[in-house]
């Protein structure tokens, strides 16, 4: 639910064509592979709290399971994704994925633009912006505009972005500037029930799996519901594709839907 | 018995046992300390050999220079030696250890591992004691390490030779050990919570020819295969209480020796 919330804010951020995003980092995540351990944990708290922007009465909030460590940043010091990779591995383990929740003031600039424009600096690097909700700001007075940009007027297409992410100190915070954006399409989604798809490891295999198969966009797998969500570029995706290497990563796939992601998005916004 | 068996079930307790966190307890593992990070051991091991019995302390202070490479440095306590009716106590041979991790390979929740193991023992200990509480001699270790780390499953295979040098006429047989360990987590468990490993230990000891003035030394030396279960408990991320039992499945002794009955060792660890 969380994940997709945060999507959900990083989407509908960048679709009000936010050109300048002056914020602050608040919170880090990073996903860490060789994590098995409570007692091996430790390693990363004591590392990570070496770090200017976390300091030693950081609360560092560690996820065996997930393999996920998530901690607080200060308000006012640069947020350096190299010094926080360099922490994990002094602390043993391998960093991946570093994501940041940022708050700021958005403001909203130009349109959309057609033409997609993807440029990562740091492909591991996931900006999630996090916005006002839109009953409690004025300047949102663009959100359902974007709503239907991504819902209703222009038909069944879901959006995901990726930006070019500048960062720099400005005034004591943190001025992350998304300079090239742009909405990429997705042709269909697909829901598959999975069986046996039991813990987070399996759901990560899983998403790493069905990722590098060609036309596929975007994969989330939960494994409390035994679900696997992909977005595809074409329309028609070959179902058996997704069956095969399902099973070919130890799992079953017991049910396909075709309609029900938008129940479900409803819900969750 | 003479003075050559005490110095071997010194260097049993010595050798055998003590490790860094998730790591077989009568065997050293790929384990190093983060970097920065230092821990401290305090462990009690006992040996019994139909009469003759061992007792003592370890203490250790394990210190991370990088994530990869660590250093150790121990200190044995003699608590009661009893060989042929005498008894002796004392602090033992000191021994320095190094360890240098140069594989690694990190998968989501699970860890592979190979690690070189250098050591250099110092005889410190009283050697003119009865018994003797050294080997009179400075000996070295080498050895490697390869471990697998998951959520659920250990495993571990350790191989490590002491080159114990010559002093005095005196030239005691080198010593090869192979380890292997498999160990389960029951429970999976969240940080900060409490941790339990339970493993299967079992350790191959060989001891080669001892000689004295050129002259090999028939009650000495020999092959011991070990076996038994062994835990590893942490009550939260820093403390860990790791022990366990082994009987030897398997002895072939040079000569006339006493035959062990069992060893057991308990290690107490905090982190910081």
């Amino acid at each position: 639910m969380f994940r997709m919330q945060a999507i959900a804010a990083a989407l509908l951020t960048v679709l009000a064509a936010p050109s300048l995003a002056v914020a602050a980092v608040e919170q880090v995540s990073v996903r860490i592979d060789g994590l098995a351990c409570p007692f091996c944990a430790y390693n990363i708290e004591k590392r990570v709290k070496t770090l200017d922007g976390v300091g030693r009465d950081a609360r560092i909030v560690t996820s065996v399971e997930n393999g996920i460590a998530t901690f607080p940043w200060k308000p006012g010091v640069t947020f350096d994704p190299a010094a926080v990779r360099k922490s994990i591995r002094q602390a043993g383990f391998t960093p991946q994925e570093i994501s940041v929740v940022v708050t700021g003031t958005v403001e909203f600039e130009g349109e959309p633009s057609s033409k997609p424009t993807i440029r990562v600096v740091d492909e591991k690097v996931k900006l999630v912006l996090s916005v006002p909700r839109p009953d409690r700001a004025d300047r949102l007075e663009s959100w359902e505009e974007l709503r239907a940009f991504s819902n209703g007027t222009t038909g069944e297409r879901r959006v995901r972005f990726e930006g070019e992410i500048r960062t720099e100190n400005a005034g004591g915070s943190l001025e992350v500037a998304l300079q090239q954006w742009s909405p990429v399409e997705f042709g269909a989604e697909v829901i598959l029930d999975v069986e046996d798809l039991a813990c987070e490891q399996c759901s990560m295999r899983t998403m790493r799996g069905l990722t590098e198969l060609d036309g596929v966009i975007h994969v989330e797998a939960d494994h409390e519901t035994d679900q696997v969500h992909i977005w595809t570029e074409g329309k028609s995706p070959d179902l058996r594709v997704f069956r095969e290497r399902i099973e070919t990563l130890g799992f079953k796939v017991t049910h396909v839907h075709t309609d029900g992601r938008k129940d479900k998005e409803s819900g969750d916004e | 018995m003479s003075n050559y068996r005490t110095v071997a079930i010194v260097l049993v307790l010595g050798v055998s046992s003590s490790a860094v966190a998730h790591e077989p307890v009568f065997s050293l593992g790929p384990e190093t300390m983060w970097e920065g990070g230092v821990g401290i051991e305090m462990e009690f091991g006992f040996e019994d050999e139909r009469g003759d019995r061992l007792s003592g302390l370890h203490y250790e202070v394990i210190y991370g220079l990088t994530s990869n490479l660590s250093l150790t440095f121990e200190l044995p306590q003699i608590l009661d030696l009893e060989e042929d009716g005498e008894t002796e106590h004392g602090l033992g041979d000191i021994e320095i250890r190094a360890k240098y991790q140069f594989f690694k390979k990190d998968l989501p929740g699970a860890q592979h591992k190979i690690t070189g193991i250098f050591g250099v023992k110092a005889p410190t200990g009283d050697e003119d004691a009865e018994p003797a509480l050294s080997t009179g001699t400075t000996d070295f270790l080498f050895g490697v390490s390869y471990g697998y780390e998951s959520r659920s499953w250990y495993h571990f295979l350790t191989a490590r030779y002491r080159l114990r040098t010559e002093s005095g006429g005196r030239d005691p047989g080198d010593r090869l050990f192979i380890d292997a360990a498999i160990g389960y987590r029951p429970w999976q468990r969240e940080y900060t919570e409490w941790d339990l490993v339970m493993l299967l230990e079992m350790n191959v000891e060989f001891e080669f020819d001892s000689e004295l003035r050129s002259t090999t030394l028939p009650n000495v030396g020999g092959n011991t295969i070990w076996l038994g279960p062994t835990a590893l408990f942490s009550p939260n991320p820093q403390w860990m209480f790791k022990g366990g039992v082994q009987l030897p499945v398997y002895e072939d002794q040079n000569g006339d020796q006493e035959h062990s009955e069992f060893r057991a060792v308990f290690a107490i660890e905090f982190h910081f």
